[in-house]
């Protein structure tokens, strides 16, 4: 003992001043971590997130270079002769000599570092067993780190010491990882560098494994010696070893470990996957040149309740056509850990109904994506897109619930602690973005949060709490955020971290929202804490799925503006049309069509002109009869060529051209009207097989449509024949069965049919309607503004008289601008009136927009007869 | 006269060539691969997966330095040169020899394959060189003279605290900022000065000679010529527009041609196939041009005050019309972006609104130019394979075909490509700056169908608010701004009239046309129409 103390001693006196370095540096550390110097601070207004350094990362790295540049320094003796000198020649034993050296380890830099982390947690009040953790966890990474450097001097001389530092650093940084990643991707591997910050359990694992292969290397070297770029090589072959297994999966920070599989087992068993039709998407995509059909779909499990949040990945994909099997799809990189997707979810997944703890009745999320898509697929490419496959899919559901950790109102000032967190809220800006602009509707806010994050006792991973703000009076929930201002974290190494987030809502203080800058302290800042709780398997069938149906056709004509003309488009258009050649008399059929595919490729240059103003009027006032009337007379000779112009019309420059030929051919009962200045039909004509018996028969406007082009041979034909006979099978419509309608509703919950539907005798109908209704109603994602496909359902519920359902759309029609007051149409329908009494005009629109704003659902009463709802009449 | 002797001194000088080269070869060829491979990385676009790192190639020639100075290095005790009799001056001269025709000339070398097809003159390609040896020079003999130096641990750590001295001044000066012109050529002849300091110093290390007394007159003179020297070879005085009389007017469009430059605000009296970009306005009394500059180049992002220059900067309308002279009359022009005729007049309330001034006269400058066509072919030459357009000395644009499908689409990548020596003095293109940048080149190009008369024509997108970088080093200009066109094929015409899309190509041309700079102009507005504008909107 005597001579290990001894060898200590002399150590010491060789080291001292390199300790005082290292000492040094340790204070610096524990002032950067305390924020004693290099306080962090709010982002000034108006600064712009740059590059900053993370000083955190900084002290890190310096920390660890000078403990390294510490533990390989030795008196020169020791190392001559690549140690085995000094070892002969000193009375002293092997056992001494490691013994002593080992002291220098644990006393001089294990010791100091330990000390640092319970002073740190001292200083932040942690408690002490969180001190003994964080002196326990410190001493295990810096054992990782530093201990295998103890036998590295007898392996490197001199400046290579210096030299392995700073390749180290260097190769890390950079080129090292992109060499790995290309290795790991050419062994479809999954590489997932750790982070730094938070991730210092994969690495200190990874390198104690590859750390016990240095005194093997010393060992072989002291054996047979190796040359100095095989020295060097050495250091760098164990480096590029131990980057390697850290990014690999043989890791996992300790706490990846879900929270609860068992209740996840218990809660999933028997239960299906449920993907309703309007949520899934299917697309062609292309990977190095093999297409494959990727499928996004907002998939649930059937009965689950609503606070445990999937998110789906396939463990196998097998898709057959006729019988036979398509080849599997090109397999993409996963991450390293599948339920990192759960943290994306945690942003756009509706989280109205999964939001745990007190909340209002009826609480909408307003920015919430509804149909964020939770599973994501890549699937095998059918022979033939437009025919019918089967898809077996095998599946893997990671689980997640959401806590609510705290919440503080939103104002400045506000701070809550919770066991593992305090949070405390430094600034709230209304109306204004992350870098300090004025922005409507937009709140942002400044926080400082704290908390635990020890590799085995860590709150803040695997899933980052999630703010969002509550209106608890008007009962609306926003979720979506963006970040800025620079990043700025401390502690994340010590067990108790900081950090100052800067966050921006968007449409909070929008109107109809009840949310405004005087009221925000009434509103509330609710942190959610995701967590991990486990997986499920599963399996899932498609039978008889078209994919062809799903994709999107893209075979319209290119869009181009004028590139010249910036003025009234209707005249440019009109002057365009004039300075063209026009074929001269009995011309060919090639140089008609020339000219009037020209007509039409300025008409769809120039389409601006039949855009609608906000009251629905033309922005460009007048019509395209000049041009209509210089077409018509190549209509009935080139029909071919207009019935080919006509499926890309969408400035119904065709049905003008009809309507002028119709007009001039002379056809009994066609007039031009005096209201719209179209060709209309009216006449008394015979019933058939009732001689003598007359009936009237009127077409308001002749119709022509791009997507019934066989219409235009009717057009044609009457013009020809210079009679209206033909024309009478278009107002012949025959009325679809009972069923059909029903099946039809079942599809589009058009609020039409559903009236017709609630008018039939038979009362088998009515309740199958309303069930259809109900369980539509009930799938819907809890948030304001529903997407197109989406909306149906609620205002068919509306429409059934459901007060839940009016409540959830009155709110949505309240957050629209007075601008787009026309986009409320559909839900005024819904409400007042059947579809086929007319539009109304933008001001009832408009009241009804500001009668959402001041009126309930509790305000208005049913009228079940007529299906309408009624202001009640006590109200003001 | 026996050069040749074995005594000589030429003869000495190659022997000891050799002694280098039988001592150094792996790590001169091992420098070659890296410096070959560093030329190849620097000219693609994308840097490979495993990419070599930027610093190998430097640290290479460091190590080869290193290990031929100090194996004959004066302070080296264990070295047999003190007792060989080839002389100091013979052994230094070969070594520099040596590290020129090793390392110097390699590293020179690779310029031709760099800048070549960039339209280089004698004077480019000179400063391209001159860029290249400086810093390669002071590196080299500033690794010289401390691996003659060192062996003494005094005086290795007085050499890596000078070299850190000397980073950590360049660093507090400069930082990550890239000097203004001024300040590059004081410092490129402050960096000859010290070149030639410490190739002095060294050979007089070798020699056995103090050194201090050059390396202080040197490290005086290189800080002297930073503080107090004023050449700028560089500079480029503006080009003001003398081809017309240009003038604003308020109110009611004038007749005749006449430019709008935000709404009831023209500028008359230009030629007709120029067309005019604001370039800045700001109250008289300001700084000018002023660095807070409101132009068609830069973009107010709000009321923060934040600044982005426009990537590319915007052309207008009035730039496609300037082209119509050139093309069939009543031919259908058509493009498939927005880009408007006129600046909105909500900037221009904007940007009165950040200086807050209505009581002075405003000045406004515009820059003025004339669309120039680069290349016309035909367009069944430009879907195939990748052209290059030497624009000027130091800029090109290469451009090819990247998508050609069903569903309409024909899409060029584009890759407006800079390198330009720093050394030489600026360009014509140097001499418009908007708020002291450089500005960035804007393209049109179009597809011209006689056949069908149609002209089809595709700015470049727009990449949003994407800052600028202009790509400046110290001593070299290295900028790839990639780019797109996209254009749809003539559907009216395949769908009713039968076309094909064969015949379609063969009827079209590409051309790409490019606003020539023809000069600035000052226009000043008075306070009282300025009020009027901003009231009447």
């Amino acid at each position: 003992m005597n001579l290990t103390l001894h060898h200590f001693l002399k150590e010491f006196r060789y080291l001292r001043l390199r300790w005082c370095v290292l000492l040094a540096v340790v204070l610096l550390d524990l002032g950067v971590q305390m924020e004693w110097v290099l306080p962090m601070r709010a982002a000034e207004l108006g600064s712009v997130a740059g590059v900053t350094v993370s000083y955190d990362t900084l002290m890190r790295l310096v920390l660890w270079m000078v403990a390294w540049w510490f533990m390989l320094s030795v008196p020169p003796e020791e190392s001559g002769n690549d140690g085995r000198g000094y070892a002969q020649t000193r009375p002293l034993s092997r056992v001494s000599y490691w013994a002593g050296r080992l002291m220098v380890w644990v006393l001089l830099v294990v010791t100091p570092l330990m000390l640092e982390s319970a002073v740190y947690l001292w200083l932040n009040g942690r408690p002490w067993d969180e001190v003994a953790l964080g002196m326990a966890e410190r001493a295990w990474a810096a054992g990782s780190m530093t201990l295998w450097l103890l036998p590295l001097p007898l392996l490197l001389r001199g400046w290579e010491r210096y030299a392995a530092i700073v390749l180290v650093v260097l190769l890390k940084e950079s080129w090292l990882t992109s060499v790995l990643y290309v290795v790991f991707k050419e062994l479809h591997w999954v590489y997932d560098s750790p982070q730094m910050a938070m991730e210092c359990g994969r690495v200190v694992k990874a390198t104690w494994l590859v750390g016990l292969l240095v005194p093997v290397v010393v060992m072989w070297h002291q054996r047979r010696p190796f040359g100095m770029l095989a020295r060097l090589g050495v250091v760098v072959l164990l480096v590029a070893l131990q980057h390697g297994m850290e990014a690999s999966a043989l890791f996992r920070n300790a706490y990846e470990k879900p929270s609860d599989p068992e209740l996840i087992r218990r809660l999933t068993a028997g239960r299906e996957v449920a993907i309703a039709e309007r949520d899934r998407r299917f697309e062609q995509e292309n990977f190095n040149g093999r297409k494959y059909i990727l499928f996004r779909a907002h998939a649930l499990l059937g009965g689950m309740p609503d606070e445990y949040v999937p998110f789906w990945r396939a463990t196998s994909e097998a898709m057959m056509q006729k019988g036979k099997a398509m080849p599997a799809p090109p397999k993409g990189e996963g991450p390293r850990l599948p339920f990192q997707g759960l943290a994306y979810l945690g942003m756009h997944y509706p989280m109205a109904a999964a939001l745990p703890g007190e909340k209002p009745d009826g609480l909408l999320s307003v920015d919430a994506q509804q149909t964020a898509q939770n599973m994501q697929i890549s699937l095998p490419q059918p022979e033939k897109l437009e025919e019918p496959v089967s898809v077996h899919l095998g599946l893997t559901a990671e689980w997640m619930r959401v806590q609510r950790l705290g919440e503080v109102p939103l104002k400045a000032g506000a701070r809550f602690q919770a066991p593992g967190f305090e949070i405390e809220l430094l600034q709230v800006r209304p109306n204004e973005d992350g870098r300090g602009d004025k922005a409507y509707s937009c709140v942002t806010v400044v926080y400082r949060m704290s908390a635990r994050c020890f590799e085995w006792r860590n709150d803040l991973m695997p899933l980052f709490p999630h703010p969002c703000i509550l209106s608890p009076k008007n009962r609306y929930l926003w979720q979506f955020m963006v970040s800025s201002g620079s990043e700025q974290v401390r502690g994340t190494s010590l067990g108790w971290c900081h950090m100052i987030q800067q966050q921006t809502f968007h449409s909070v203080m929008t109107c109809g929202s009840g949310v405004t800058p005087k009221n925000l302290g009434e509103q509330r800042l609710v942190w959610l804490k995701p967590e991990y709780l486990g997986s499920s398997q599963h399996e899932m069938e498609m039978k008889d799925l078209k994919i062809g149906g799903y994709l999107l056709k893209r075979d319209g004509w290119p869009w181009s503006t004028p590139a010249t003309e910036a003025g009234n488009p209707r005249e440019a258009f009109l002057r365009q049309v004039r300075s063209l050649p026009r074929p001269a008399e009995g011309a060919g059929r090639a140089e008609i069509a020339q000219y009037v595919a020209e007509v039409y490729a300025a008409s769809a240059v120039y389409i601006e002109r039949v855009y609608l103003g906000k009251e629905g009027e033309l922005k460009w006032p007048g019509n395209d009869r000049e041009v209509c009337l210089l077409l018509a007379p190549y209509f009935v000779e080139h029909a071919d060529v207009f019935r080919a112009a006509l499926v890309h019309d969408n400035a119904s420059l065709t049905q003008g051209v009809m309507h002028e030929a119709v007009l001039q051919a002379g056809i009994p009962g066609i007039t031009r009207s005096e209201k719209t200045g179209w060709a209309r039909y009216e006449r008394e004509v015979p019933v058939a097989g009732k001689p003598g018996q007359v009936r009237k028969r009127v077409m308001e406007m002749l119709g022509l449509a791009p997507w019934r082009p066989d219409d235009l041979d009717v057009y044609v034909n009457a013009i020809r024949r210079h009679s209206d006979e033909p024309l009478w099978p278009l107002m012949d419509g025959k009325p679809p069965s009972t069923d059909e309608v029903l099946a039809d509703y079942a599809k589009s919950f058009d609020r039409g049919y559903l009236g017709w539907l609630m008018r039939r005798p038979d009362v088998k109908y009515r309740e199958e309607a309303e069930r259809l209704t109900r369980k539509a109603y009930a799938e819907l994602p809890r948030v304001v503004h529903l997407e197109r496909g989406f909306e149906k359902p609620l205002q068919a519920a509306v429409a059934l008289g459901m007060p839940e359902a009016l409540d959830w759309m009155l709110r949505d029609v309240a957050m629209r601008e007075d601008e787009l007051a026309r986009g409320a149409m559909m839900q005024y329908h819904a409400m007042f009136a059947p579809q086929d009494q007319g539009q109304p005009d933008t001001k009832t629109l408009l009241k009804f927009v500001q009668d959402a704003r001041r009126y309930s659902a509790k305000d208005y009463r049913y009228d079940a007869e007529k299906m309408i709802w009624e202001l009640r009449p006590e109200r003001p | 006269m026996k050069t040749m002797c074995p005594t000589s001194f030429a003869f000495r000088v190659r022997h000891q060539l050799v002694q280098e080269w039988c001592a150094q070869w792996f790590l001169v060829l091992l420098w070659l691969a890296a410096v070959a491979t560093d030329c190849w990385q620097s000219m693609q676009d994308e840097r490979p997966a495993i990419a070599m790192p930027g610093f190998l190639p430097g640290l290479l020639a460091m190590i080869i330095i290193v290990r031929s100075v100090r194996a004959d290095a004066p302070g080296n005790a264990e070295v047999a040169t003190h007792v060989r009799p080839l002389g100091r001056g013979a052994v230094w001269l070969a070594k520099v020899l040596f590290f020129k025709m090793a390392l110097l000339l390699p590293w020179l070398a690779c310029a031709w394959p760099e800048c070549r097809g960039y339209g280089f003159g004698p004077v480019e390609w000179m400063a391209e060189i001159a860029g290249r040896a400086l810093p390669a020079v002071m590196l080299g003999a500033g690794t010289a003279l401390g691996a003659s130096w060192s062996g003494v641990a005094w005086k290795n750590g007085a050499l890596i605290g000078g070299v850190i001295a000397g980073l950590g001044l360049m660093w507090w000066k400069f930082g990550t900022k890239m000097p203004e012109d001024a300040e590059r050529c004081m410092l490129v002849v402050a960096g000859l000065v010290l070149g030639v300091t410490l190739l002095m110093a060294w050979w007089q290390s070798t020699m056995r000679r103090r050194a201090w007394m050059t390396l202080t007159v040197g490290g005086l003179t290189a800080l002297l010529v930073v503080k107090l020297g004023h050449w700028n070879w560089r500079a480029q005085p503006e080009r003001m527009y003398a081809d017309a009389k240009l003038a604003l007017h308020f109110g009611e469009r004038p007749e005749g041609a006449v430019q709008e430059l935000w709404e009831g605000i023209y500028v008359t009296g230009l030629p007709a196939d120029q067309v005019a970009s604001v370039v800045a306005f700001a109250p008289v009394g300001e700084a000018w041009p002023p660095k807070k500059a409101f132009s068609d180049y830069r973009m107010l992002l709000g009321e923060s005050g934040h600044w982005n220059q426009r990537r590319p900067w915007k052309m207008r309308m009035g730039h496609t019309r300037a082209l119509m002279p050139h093309y069939p009359a009543g031919s259908l022009w058509h493009k498939d972006e927005e880009n408007g005729d006129r600046e909105p007049m909500k900037t221009l309330q904007k940007v009165v609104l950040v200086y807050g001034d209505l009581s002075r006269p405003w000045r406004l400058r515009l820059a003025v130019q004339r669309m120039k066509r680069v290349v016309t072919m035909p367009l069944g030459e430009a879907i195939e394979g990748e052209k290059r357009i030497v624009l000027d000395a130091g800029r090109r644009l290469d451009f090819g075909i990247s998508v050609l499908n069903d569903y309409s689409e024909m899409k060029f990548w584009a890759m407006l490509r800079r390198r330009f020596p720093l050394l030489a003095p600026a360009g014509e293109q140097e001499r418009l700056r908007v708020a002291g940048d450089l500005t960035e080149e804007a393209f049109l190009v179009l597809l011209h169908s006689p056949g069908i008369r149609e002209v089809s024509t595709a700015g470049e997108w727009d990449k949003g608010d994407e800052n600028y970088w202009s790509g400046d080093e110290l001593l070299h200009r290295l900028n790839n701004r990639p780019a797109a066109f996209e254009f749809g094929h003539p559907r009216a015409q395949m769908e009713i009239a039968g076309l094909t899309f064969d015949d379609w190509v063969d009827d079209t041309t590409l051309d790409v046309w490019w606003p020539e700079e023809r000069g600035v102009v000052d226009l000043e507005v008075s306070a009282e129409e300025l009020r009027r504008a901003l009231e009447v909107r």
